[in-house]
């Protein structure tokens, strides 16, 4: 039972941990290249799931609705990057912050113009729609199984693009070095707008993913933004092979906090203190380990110290 | 050097905030007792951002903090100000001792966002604990007496407030003109100067963080007090936002500027909830155009370029 | 006589690039030591080593015997190191004589610094005004300090440093950009300063380095390849080779 408990824990975190990652991979990358800090990321992760959701309830197919969700999303990023990001980058972090601040302000108002405040509703695919045995005794969501698999996918893609290919070269040129890039005669402006799409689109993925397994409502993308924010940091800002350690990280200990906490507590405390407690204590996990990392290396968990 | 001319402005302007209750009925002076407050927390926001050149998003914690304070004094049967007030702004300060001190390990962008990471745990916290009301929040039962007088009168009240605000003006004024406000100053300007020259950052930073966060925290009480009533959505990321944008519209490092920032914003506010309930589709696109097409902010427009150099 | 600051092996790469190279390197209490060396050899690097603005990968520093390789910056400020910089760091928005207040004030204790106004304190005021006076820049004392020319940059930059009254003054190429009246006023200015604290001089100005220095290093690639009086560097047949060339014959 033990366990079968904590395989089923570990694999939820496994599960947050490349929702995570997809959020995360975009925004270091975008910060580390553009020096760009986008508090509106979290827009592009709702924006898919409303998108995909609608689409898939009137198309009843789910792929379409994935298709559709990721390239409103790139498309809209684009867009953004193009008439309202541009002018920004030689501006200083607190116009970054207040720009992007009330570009959230609204699409989370446009979306609850279009969709009128009601959450759509998503069901996963067909095929996935049942539980698997992983093990004896223990069923898990074949949905949530695929989402890490997705994840998994997308972080190897992603490493084989930046390794392998002339845009991934540029791409790592560019966090090291900006003039350099637009020195090898590199039309930097279409660039940065690639890579603002590649970061709607890996954000976009992760909202229709989570479509069917959390509440698609206003708000969202805020809520893991902030996580992502976490992961960032102890992923070193810039470095996406250290956001993936620090996803991973943040996920596993959000879901263990979660699911050990209320059994950890009760062995101290009466259960009506601890059914109050739990749930608070709980979410502040990733923030203390977030703490921890800082005291231990600020300058996150791969960079490696600088004088 | 704070100018003839900027003095005046701030003494105009306090001048009329002193004289709505007597023209205005109990409406307009409550909406302008709301822009004093959100004036005072914004203060607290721009010795942060704007004289310490520390970009926090995450003062509405602070603000929370103050306010929820009030509240559960004010359950506890504490309910003089001369208690909940000063309590308030401990609180406050208290935590912004800790949250200043881990966050001010990084510096940039990072500080931006473990502000508000720490600020947004808070928000978890409050909004998921019983004895706070979790996402409910708590009511007040009535208003803080101020050393045993009601307060229940919005003129009293306003009058508290505004006196306040006049104290917490000239104690900010007084800071940023003393050596002390000075070497804040050069951590903005130029933090690797002031390490060689012998200056340690957590010394004067961290003060200056706690300090305003102090501020703000104050703004919290107040606001509890004026709404009798706090929620989980006072320590809510988009109040840091707001705070942020109050001081840019306002103008940063003017004493003047988050009062008219808050007085614009609170203002906005009222006139486009009156062209339609989704007033924020118009606000957020008026906020990108502002920052990308403005400049100093409404303080800014007030104070001549002679007044610039600090002599 | 003891070194005031002495470097062992001291060594700083940043990847493959070596920027000093097991540099042993000291300076006696109110000399002037002059570091010389082609572009690109080290030379700021080193400085940025020895105040703490950079810190070293291995090697030691000894500050009046006491080892402060792994002190930040503001403590070896406080210990009585002070150093101006290649591109001058000002603090743009202020005044000129604030700029010099500031490192006045650097030196008081943290409580001063509530309470009376900056601009109004003689005790910051008064000693600022000084080094402007020495420096030569009194009468910019109230302008911002980035409306500065280049070469009152400079200027600014000495009065700051020296207002830390050091024991050490590293100074960075503090004659670059300055005119040839600025230039020499400022070299004598140097020269009394020996009497109240040692210098280590980077400047490329050789006849100034020759005239003022008691010695004379030379960093080549981050190496020291030589280290004298003028006169020997001035006939060393390495340093020729390396970096002086025929600038040596034409110095005085």
């Amino acid at each position: 039972m033990t366990a079968a408990y904590l395989s089923a824990q570990l694999l939820n975190g496994l599960q947050l941990g490349v929702m995570l990652f997809l959020l995360a991979a975009g925004m270091t990358l975008i910060f580390g290249i553009m020096g760009l800090i986008n508090l509106a990321h979290g827009s592009f992760y709702m924006v898919g799931a409303y998108v995909a959701a609608t689409v898939a309830a009137r198309s009843g197919s789910f792929l379409i609705g994935l298709g559709a969700g990721i390239a409103v999303a790139v498309v809209l990023g684009i867009l953004v990057e193009v008439t309202v990001i541009r002018p920004l980058y030689r501006r200083d972090h607190l116009q970054h912050v207040l720009v992007t601040f009330g570009l959230i302000l609204f699409f989370n108002e446009t979306t609850r113009v279009i969709w009128g405040g009601v959450s759509p509703n998503m069901p996963p695919p067909a095929l996935l729609a049942g539980n698997v045995e992983i093990m004896p005794g223990l069923p898990y969501p074949a949905y949530r199984l695929a989402i890490s698999a997705v994840g998994g996918l997308v972080a190897v893609g992603l490493a084989l693009l930046m390794a392998k290919t002339r845009i991934g070269m540029l791409i790592r040129a560019g966090a090291a070095d900006r003039a350099m890039v637009s020195a090898l005669g590199v039309n930097i402006k279409w660039l940065y707008s690639l890579i603002f799409g590649l970061g709607a689109m890996l954000a976009a993925l992760a909202g229709v993913m989570a479509g069917p397994i959390l509440a698609i409502e206003v708000g969202m993308g805020e809520n893991i933004l902030i996580q992502a924010f976490v992961v960032v940091i102890l992923g070193g800002i810039g470095s996406v092979r250290g956001s993936f350690v620090a996803a991973l990280a943040v996920g596993m200990a959000d879901s263990l906090g979660r699911a050990f906490l209320p059994l950890l507590l009760s062995q101290f405390f009466k259960p009506t203190t601890v059914s109050a407690l739990a749930p608070a204590m709980a979410s502040t996990v990733i923030y203390v380990l977030m703490a921890v990392v800082l005291l231990w290396r600020p300058q996150g968990i791969l960079v490696r110290r600088r004088a | 050097m704070i100018a003839g001319r900027e003095r005046i402005s701030v003494l105009l302007a306090l001048g009329l905030f002193a004289l709505v209750p007597f023209y205005g009925d109990s409406f307009y002076t409550a909406l302008a007792a709301k822009m004093m407050i959100f004036g005072l927390a914004a203060l607290g926001v721009d010795v942060v951002v704007g004289w310490g050149g520390m970009i926090s998003f995450g003062h509405a914690a602070f603000f929370g903090l103050g306010a929820y304070t009030v509240a559960v004094l004010s359950q506890a049967g504490l309910g003089d100000a001369l208690i909940t007030w000063p309590a308030a702004m401990l609180v406050a300060a208290l935590f912004a001792a800790v949250i200043g001190a881990l966050s001010l390990k990084t510096r940039g962008a990072s500080f931006i966002m473990l502000t508000l990471a720490f600020a947004q745990m808070l928000f978890y916290i409050v909004s998921s604990l019983p004895a706070l009301g979790s996402s409910d929040g708590l009511g007040l039962a009535k208003r803080n007496t101020l050393a045993g007088m009601t307060l229940d009168d919005i003129r009293r009240f306003y009058y508290a407030v505004l006196l306040l605000l006049v104290g917490a003006l000239a104690l900010t004024r007084h800071l940023a003109r003393s050596p002390f406000g000075r070497a804040v100053d050069g951590f903005r300007q130029n933090e690797p100067r002031m390490r060689a020259l012998g200056y340690r950052a957590d010394s004067y930073l961290l003060p200056c963080f706690i300090y305003g966060s102090a501020l703000t925290g104050l703004a919290g009480a107040l606001a509890s007090n004026q709404m009798l009533f706090v929620a989980p959505d006072m320590l809510h990321w988009i109040t840091s936002g707001t705070f942020l944008v109050i001081i840019v519209l306002g103008g940063q490092r003017t004493l003047l500027g988050p009062l008219l920032g808050a007085a614009a914003l609170i203002l906005l506010e009222e006139v486009l909830a009156e062209i339609t309930e989704h007033w924020m589709m118009i606000l957020g696109p008026l906020l990108i155009a502002i920052i990308l097409f403005g400049s100093r902010g409404i303080a800014g427009l007030l104070r001549t370029e002679s007044d610039e150099p600090t002599a | 006589m003891n070194p005031l600051l002495e470097t062992r092996e001291l060594r700083k790469s940043y990847g493959a690039l070596v920027v000093t190279d097991a540099v042993a390197f000291d300076i006696l209490p109110n000399e002037i030591h002059a570091l010389i060396g082609p572009n690109g050899a080290g030379k700021s690097s080193f400085l940025a080593q020895l105040a703490g603005d950079v810190l070293s990968d291995s090697g030691r520093i000894l500050f009046e015997e006491r080892d402060i390789t792994d002190e930040p910056a503001e403590r070896r400020a406080h210990l009585g190191i002070a150093r101006s910089y290649q591109i001058a760091r000002l603090f743009e928005e202020m005044s000129v004589r604030a700029n010099v207040a500031l490192a006045v004030q650097a030196c008081s204790p943290w409580a001063r610094a509530l309470g009376r106004p900056a601009a109004g304190r003689a005790e910051l005021i008064e000693p600022a005004d000084a080094q402007l006076e020495r420096v030569g820049l009194a009468d910019r004392a109230r302008a911002p300090a980035g409306s500065l020319a280049h070469g009152e940059r400079r200027k600014l930059e000495l009065a700051m440093a020296m207002a830390a009254k050091p024991r050490l003054l590293l100074l960075d190429e503090p004659l670059a950009g300055m005119g040839v009246d600025e230039s020499h006023a400022t070299i004598a200015l140097l020269d009394r300063l020996r009497a109240e604290c040692a210098i280590v001089l980077v400047e490329h100005d050789v006849n100034a380095v020759f005239g003022l220095s008691d010695r004379i290093s030379v960093l080549v690639h981050g190496r020291l390849i030589a280290s004298g009086p003028p006169a020997a560097i001035r006939a060393d047949a390495a340093v020729r080779q390396a970096y002086l060339g025929d600038l040596a014959q034409e110095a005085p």
